[in-house]
């Protein structure tokens, strides 16, 4: 339950907008309000800070925080940011974070990099080229494109 | 799996002659404004730029707010934005969603520039727009309510750097008591104080400007 001394230590904190309290405190400090004539006196007291507060909020939010200026920003935000991850510094210390590991998982590439991989790719084509040079269909006595030269016979009746 | 992992699988890629934001199309096209917080961090952390520019139109708004509400000066609270950014996207592998939200990390590396900065500087000139008023000056000699509230947004831009957060984050930002702690590194308790100690700062800093009556009210 809770009491009306917690409760004034909330409202000191909190003020008297019960949205702004803990969740799990909420429905406490409603059943306080509900008997307590104490509790609403002092919430009720809060209020006028919390409008001075909100009132002063409001306006600096006004000068500050104009739509069109934070558009504007947040437009220069993501420019700026993303120039920044962009540049060939940043590029370079990313693949640093990564190189690393590949390097410690497969030692073969362990600063060959590109060369190694290059190296790789060469010898599978020329070791394809070899086995190509190296293999020989067998050769036919006749070749099919002859045979089909060939007239077909005529068949003379003979009686 | 954390960030860490999803980003080692992937970064074979790093091999890749181009960089490393070309391979995405590689890889299909990804739903960056359905996915979740954790998916994009995961994709920057594989080097996704696309993925990052996501999470800054994601949280963009709500850091500038508050950095603007701390450092009250548009060109210093875009580089703290800035800067919280960059920090995000360089350690995007290393963040771990079992410990905290993304957006606690994040914000929390943005009030904590902040609170950084106003620190370290003298405070800048109010706008032009603000109005700026003889702050000795008594309430009952402002006639205009314009000036009055700019007096009272002064009063709050005045706090000091931890007050005026935490007033940012549960009063205007709408952040709960349990969320402004988390962001602040503090437990919910000393977020109460803090709160009691800046509503309180704020009551006698308007009474000795004589905008509220004297009266203890909390």
């Amino acid at each position: 339950m809770l009491t009306e001394k917690r409760f004034r230590r909330l409202v000191e904190s909190y003020g008297a907008n019960l949205q702004h309290w803990p969740r799990n405190i909420r429905g406490g400090a409603e059943r306080l309000l509900d008997r307590s004539a104490r509790a609403r006196a002092l919430l009720e007291a809060a209020r006028g800070l919390d409008d001075v507060i909100e009132a002063a909020s409001t306006h600096e939010a006004a000068i500050l925080l104009q739509p069109q200026e934070m558009n504007a920003a947040l437009a220069r935000l993501r420019a700026n940011v993303g120039a920044q991850i962009a540049s060939p510094a940043a590029q370079e210390a990313w693949k640093q974070r990564f190189a690393p590991s590949l390097t410690a998982t497969w030692p073969i590439f362990s600063g060959i990099g590109w060369i190694g991989i290059s190296s790789v790719g060469g010898l599978a084509i020329a070791a394809g080229l070899l086995i190509g040079t190296l293999y020989q269909p067998e050769s036919r006595s006749v070749s099919a494109l002859a045979m089909l030269m060939q007239p077909a016979p005529i068949h003379i009746l003979t009686n | 799996m954390n960030a860490n992992s999803i980003g080692r699988q992937v970064s074979w890629l790093a091999l890749l002659p181009w960089a490393p934001s070309q391979c995405v199309p590689m890889l299909g096209p990804r739903g960056y404004a359905k996915a979740s917080d954790p998916e994009l961090l995961a994709w920057s952390a594989s080097g996704d730029r696309r993925a990052f520019d996501e999470i800054v139109v994601r949280h963009g708004p709500f850091a500038l707010r508050v950095a603007l509400r701390l450092v009250r000066d548009s060109v210093a609270a875009e580089d703290m934005v800035q800067e919280a950014m960059l920090r995000a996207w360089s350690k995007a592998a290393q963040f771990d969603h079992s410990r905290a939200s993304f957006t606690t990390w994040l914000y929390r590396i943005v009030v904590n520039l902040c609170i950084d900065y106003r620190r370290r500087v003298t405070p800048e000139p109010l706008p032009e727009d603000f109005e700026q008023t003889d702050p000795s000056a008594n309430a009952g000699e402002l006639l205009d309510t314009g000036q009055r509230l700019a007096m009272l947004a002064s009063v709050l831009g005045d706090l000091p750097a931890r007050q005026r957060a935490v007033i940012a984050l549960v009063y205007e930002e709408g952040m709960s008591g349990a969320e402004a702690a988390r962001v602040l590194g503090m437990s919910a308790k000393a977020v109460e104080r803090l709160l009691a100690r800046a509503r309180a700062s704020v009551r006698e800093r308007l009474v000795a400007h004589d905008l509220i009556k004297g009266t203890r009210t909390c």
